[in-house]
Parts: C-alpha cells; sequence; structure tokens
C-alpha cells in the first residue's frame, strides 16, 4: 500500500466506521474489490483532511459509492469514461478540489498499477464540490 | 371496480426530490414517489413495499445502480442512459418487458429519462392489465 496517502488515524477510523454498510455491500455484491475499498477509505480520509470536511452517509454516500466503483473499474482496466460538456462545465473554477483529487489519485496510481484519467479525476471532483458546497452552506447557516 | 394501486416509485441520487417529483408528475395520478437514500429506496423495493427504483449519478454508470445491483440483483436493474448513450423508448420498454424494476441513468438525461421510464411501466401494466 502507498504511505504517501497520509491521513491520521482518527479520521481513518471514522471513514471506515461511517461507510462499513454501504462498502461491505458492494463489496459483497462483487461491485467493489477488496484494494479498491481500502484505497476508498484512505482517499477519502485524505481528502477529509486536505480540505477540512468530514464525509457522512447523509452527505456523502454517493461519491463514496462513485469512488469506490472507478477504483475497482480503473483497477481492472475498464475503457475510460466519457466526459459530459455539463460535468466540465460545473466543476471548471474549482481548483482547489481538483488540485485535491489529482494528488490523492495520484497517490493511488502505483497501487491501482495505472493512472487515473482525467475524466474520473472529473467526476470525482464533481462529486467532492456538491459535498463541499452542502458543507460550506451549512457552516454559515451555523455560524 | 376498485381503482387500481398507484405505482410506488422510489427516487435517489442526484437531486432525488426533483426526481421523484418528475416521476410523480408524469404518471398522471398512477404513480406515487419519494426520494430516498439508495439503500433505503433499493431495501423498500426488496421488500415490496416499492414497485420500482429509478437511480442517477453523474456518469449514469456505476453509482445509479449499485445499491439497487447489490439488493435486488443485477437481474433486476438497466442502465438506460449514460453521457455517452441516448436514453431511448426502445430500451426502456425492453428493460421494462424483461421485468427489470431498477432503472439507471446519468443525472443531466433525468427529464427525458423519466417520462419515459414512467410511460413504459404504465404501459406494460395496461398491457398486463394490472
Amino acid at each position: 500500500m502507498t504511505n504517501d496517502l497520509t491521513a491520521d488515524g482518527p479520521v481513518q477510523a471514522q471513514i471506515a466506521e461511517e461507510f462499513s454498510d454501504r462498502l461491505d455491500m458492494l463489496e459483497e455484491s462483487g461491485q467493489v474489490s477488496k484494494l479498491a475499498r481500502r484505497l476508498t477509505e484512505m482517499a477519502l480520509a485524505d481528502l477529509a483532511t486536505d480540505l477540512g470536511v468530514r464525509f457522512t452517509e447523509d452527505d456523502s454516500a454517493q461519491f463514496v459509492t462513485h469512488l469506490a466503483i472507478a477504483l475497482t473499474r480503473i483497477n481492472r482496466g475498464d475503457p475510460a469514461v466519457e466526459i459530459s460538456a455539463v460535468t466540465e462545465e460545473e466543476i471548471a473554477d474549482r481548483v482547489r478540489e481538483r488540485e485535491a483529487v489529482s494528488r490523492v489519485m495520484r497517490d493511488c496510481a502505483p497501487v491501482l498499477e495505472r493512472a487515473v484519467p482525467e475524466p474520473e479525476i472529473s467526476y470525482m471532483t464533481l462529486h467532492l464540490c456538491g459535498i463541499v458546497d452542502v458543507q460550506a452552506e451549512r457552516t454559515g447557516q451555523d455560524g | 371496480m376498485n381503482e387500481p394501486r398507484p405505482i410506488r416509485v422510489v427516487a435517489a441520487g442526484v437531486d432525488a426530490p426533483t426526481m421523484a417529483k418528475i416521476a410523480q408528475d408524469a404518471g398522471g395520478g398512477r404513480v406515487e414517489a419519494a426520494a430516498l437514500g439508495d439503500m433505503q429506496g433499493a431495501r423498500l423495493v426488496k421488500k415490496g413495499q416499492a414497485d420500482y427504483y429509478i437511480g442517477t449519478c453523474w456518469s449514469g454508470g456505476g453509482g445509479a445502480l449499485a445499491a439497487a445491483t447489490a439488493i435486488l440483483g443485477a437481474k433486476q436493474v438497466g442502465i438506460v442512459g449514460t453521457p455517452g448513450m441516448v436514453v431511448t423508448e426502445e430500451r426502456v420498454r425492453t428493460m421494462v418487458g424483461e421485468g427489470r424494476i431498477a432503472f439507471g441513468f446519468a443525472y443531466e438525461q433525468t427529464t427525458t429519462a423519466i417520462p419515459l421510464i414512467i410511460k413504459e411501466i404504465l404501459a406494460h401494466r395496461d398491457a398486463r392489465g394490472e
């Protein structure tokens, strides 16, 4: 396993516990590999630390599912997904989130034995931006 | 004669409340739709407390139907559209006719896919006298 994913233990533990039902379900149904599951948990923990977000089942379930399935697909060597203009437009100015995802996926690449294609990075970024926006809105309301 | 029971649809994914509203509107009073989490929605279908599942994700691939596939089984689900695959009446009709009960598509196809899916479900039910 790569040593470049650097999130701290408590964050990783929270992620593993929060999404255990979901990832169990996906792994047991054969849609997600054990390797992709482990990388998903580590990538989420790294992104949480890097961006200061807390991933929960309530607001991050789709992202977690997407990430685990995408990493499984990439590891398997499936054809790259197509990206739509709508998606690229949505994330055009989200440099911070895209760079965070790109960095984490660069760290995953040696374990996956493949580079993560840019369209996959775009979809991951899109999901992440939705979570960041919801949490920012919530923080604003609380503050 | 008794009114037929409404068809119960659960919607999950990107902007599920809007998906549910589109489904309900497309059903013309014959469809009751609710927005739920993907695992909860699929479990309701599994238990027979809902009839159909519609799911979206940004790519229309894995995420839209991942929970439904795990809970209902691969033979019960079908992807009707992705950014590279237009949603067609023929594909939806075929999948409904095969008895599939969970349908996935890309979020950007929501407004075209859902009315088509509902139309084909209603036609399928009518043909079977349900």
